[in-house]
């Protein structure tokens, strides 16, 4: 039988993961976490770029809703965050707005705004990381690219999850800005996508829950959810994500996020 | 597919999907949108008008248009915007202007332009000393934020060094000025119809600039050069005192600008300087700067609003001379995002003139969406001086509120 290299990188990621599965019981609890963090990431790199739709509705406590329209392209990076472009179609009052990203595994990340009535393109500081992405419950942070650096981690139990077995596990964030002591996150064991998250806020108590739903599986590898929906326990605010249309392999190269270039942007 | 992004499709526009599924045409085929909105906008000045009878108030409508077409996967893009103005009183700030009608042409580290353009450069807030390419719409505003449409053609170049930018500017945009039935003339009639120029070809003057800007880490520069005639007028040399009447005069200069901006997680430094060069022996070469830091507060006092203060401090070589409000001043500033779900935001200023403690002024702005339709947006205008040497001091009776509600096509 003939393998091309190709097939036996496969198989020893396979064997990898396979072998990492056996493995974490036997660890700390810590270890086993960082180890499962690990495994996400690693079940993610080498997806290339994409690009998307994204409808995000922000709903308040009395029902009432805002639909934004947005496009998202996204490149990834070797040995560093994801660039990320995101183009938004409504409301009409910022429409052509653009907003580039370029994140970092343990910097800070970059961040460009494109203000289309000003035909200006502004860098601005990368503080806001704990504020709301576009009055959304969603903060830059959420959003932003999974890197296993930015946290640390504790594998707290293994339960069922909508009949998945499931790890649930804590990671605290690293950096001083980010808005949460910790965040809980439920990874099913099988393909190592979160279903969950709960997120505490600096004083430690339950701030939002994100779901996760619709997951499908695009290049036979790489799982992503359709539908993300955020729910503020505080305010009873809320925020749905959805994506559609997303493509793999669409051509985006790092011209393609320059940002000299963000006027050129539609 | 969600009902969000569904829009019912004519049978026109069916025809056109099936064609563009076509092999050999699909990637020729083109995107294309219009978009448009109009504003509706009043203005009091609460205070009686230097001169007599000014209006107390100045109603004014806004229309701009955007279409949009590309081909070949967007690398080639022709952008046309018009924008018109109707103002009730003042007919000199009634105007129509393409803010842009340009194609363009991206190839794998280049692009190519020609047509009316719209070109930003600078990283400051309070005054922009870098920006030069277009020409300022001065009846749209006093801020200097609106510009007007340049003809050019432009060439960019980019790669691991940067972007390279070229320009040939072949026609000159006069500055237009408020005529003697507005407020915020300035007590001075500009003659907006002759200008004179140093230059013997005048408005057809062919103008070039030069631009580099670069990235480093946490570090943005900018270099430029440019060469042709002043987007800014000199409106002393031909200063008619029995009248209050001047005619602009253009000099050629030769402006070589800098500015740069750190940016670290919360607060951004800025700078931006010039050295304006003329050869014409009336008029003096000068440097003038303006260096300012902001800084950004997140989710201010437990809330989610989002509060981002700023100073910047202004200078000019020329001092009283200057010709710009800025030539030794202090702007402290601060914009506050609410980030609500009607994306409401407020901004305010002041900018306090150190040669003259008596001269400052004072802005607020303040927008909100009413719905997917319509916002509305609040500005109110505020100057005071005692000085008459300063240039405020011609707007000491001109503050203003002003209300304008826009409505998104």
């Amino acid at each position: 039988m003939y393998f091309d290299l190709k097939t036996y990188l496969k198989l020893g990621l396979i064997m990898l993961v396979a072998f990492n599965s056996f493995t974490i019981a036997a660890q700390n609890s810590e270890e086993a976490g960082l180890e499962i963090a690990k495994q996400s990431k690693l079940r993610d790199l080498g997806w290339g770029d994409s690009q998307s739709e994204m409808v995000m509705t922000l709903r308040n406590k009395k029902g009432q809703e805002v639909v934004r329209n947005m496009r998202n392209r996204s490149l990834e990076v070797d040995g560093d965050g994801d660039k990320s472009l995101t183009i938004f179609d409504t409301p009409a009052d910022v429409r052509g707005t653009v907003f580039l990203s370029f994140s970092h595994i343990t910097d800070s990340d970059d961040q460009w705004i494109f203000l289309p009535a000003l035909k200006r393109v502004k860098r601005i500081a990368s503080r806001n990381k704990s504020g709301p992405f576009l009055g959304s419950e969603f903060a830059f942070e959420d959003l932003s690219s999974f890197e296993v650096e930015k946290n640390t981690y504790d594998l707290l139990r293994e339960e069922k999850f909508n009949d998945l077995d499931v790890f649930v596990t804590e990671m605290r964030p690293v950096d001083k800005y980010s808005g949460y002591t910790r965040m809980v996150a439920w990874i099913d064991k099988e393909h190592y996508r979160i279903h969950k998250i709960d997120f505490y806020d600096r004083r430690d108590s339950l701030l939002k829950t994100l779901n996760m739903s619709d997951y499908k599986l695009y290049k036979e590898k790489y799982w992503r959810p359709g539908k993300s929906f955020m729910v503020n326990h505080k305010t009873g605010k809320s925020t749905d994500i959805e994506i559609i249309n997303l493509k793999f392999d669409v051509g985006l190269t790092d011209a393609d996020f320059n940002e000299n270039r963000l006027q050129r942007t539609r | 597919m969600s009902n969000a992004l569904r829009k019912p499709r004519g049978l026109i526009q069916h025809i056109a999907v099936l064609i563009c599924l076509l092999p050999f045409v699909g990637p020729l085929c083109s995107a294309q949108t219009f978009n448009a909105n109009v504003e509706l906008e009043q203005r009091l000045f609460w205070q009686q008008a230097t001169q007599e009878n000014l209006s107390k108030g100045q109603t004014s409508l806004r229309l701009e248009a955007e279409y949009f077409r590309d081909w070949n996967q967007g690398d080639e893009q022709l952008i046309i915007e018009p924008f018109v103005r109707l103002d009730s009183v003042d007919d000199q700030r009634s105007h129509l202007d393409l803010r842009q009608f340009i194609w363009s042409k991206l190839n794998d580290n280049s692009e190519f332009a020609i047509g009316v353009g719209q070109v930003f450069w600078g990283v400051t807030e309070s005054q922009h000393l870098v920006d030069i390419i277009n020409q300022t719409d001065s009846v749209e505003n006093i801020d200097g934020e609106d510009k007007l449409g340049q003809p050019m053609v432009r060439y960019s170049y980019f790669n691991d060094y940067g972007t390279f930018d070229a320009f040939l500017l072949p026609y000159f945009r006069a500055r237009t000025f408020a005529g003697e039935d507005g407020r915020l003339n300035g007590g001075i009639l500009v003659d907006n119809h002759n200008e004179v120029y140093q230059s013997s070809s005048q408005e057809t003057h062919l103008d070039f600039a030069l631009r580099y800007a670069k990235t480093v880490g946490d570090l943005g520069i900018g270099l430029s050069w440019f060469s042709g005639t002043s987007r800014e007028p000199d409106l002393f040399r031909f200063f008619n005192l029995t009248d209050m009447s001047t005619t602009p005069y253009y000099p050629l200069i030769d402006q070589f600008g800098l500015d740069l901006q750190l940016t670290t997680d919360a607060w951004l430094f800025k700078l931006e300087a010039i050295q304006r060069n003329h050869n014409d022996s009336l008029s003096s070469d000068f440097a003038a700067a303006t260096i300012g830091a902001e800084y950004s507060f997140v989710g201010v006092l437990g809330s989610a609003y989002d509060l981002g203060a700023l100073a910047e401090y202004s200078w000019d070589e020329r001092r009283e001379n200057a010709s710009s409000l800025f030539q030794n001043d202090l702007f402290v500033g601060a914009r506050l995002a609410l980030n609500d779900m009607n994306d409401s935001e407020l901004l305010f200023g002041v900018a306090q003139d150190l040669d003259a403690s008596s001269s400052r002024s004072i802005f607020i702005e303040a927008g909100t969406r009413i719905n997917s339709k319509f916002s509305v947006n609040i500005e109110l205008r505020y100057f005071e001086s005692n000085e008459p040497n300063d240039l405020l001091f011609r707007f000491r009776n001109d503050s203003f509120i002003q209300i304008g509600l826009e409505y998104y096509l």
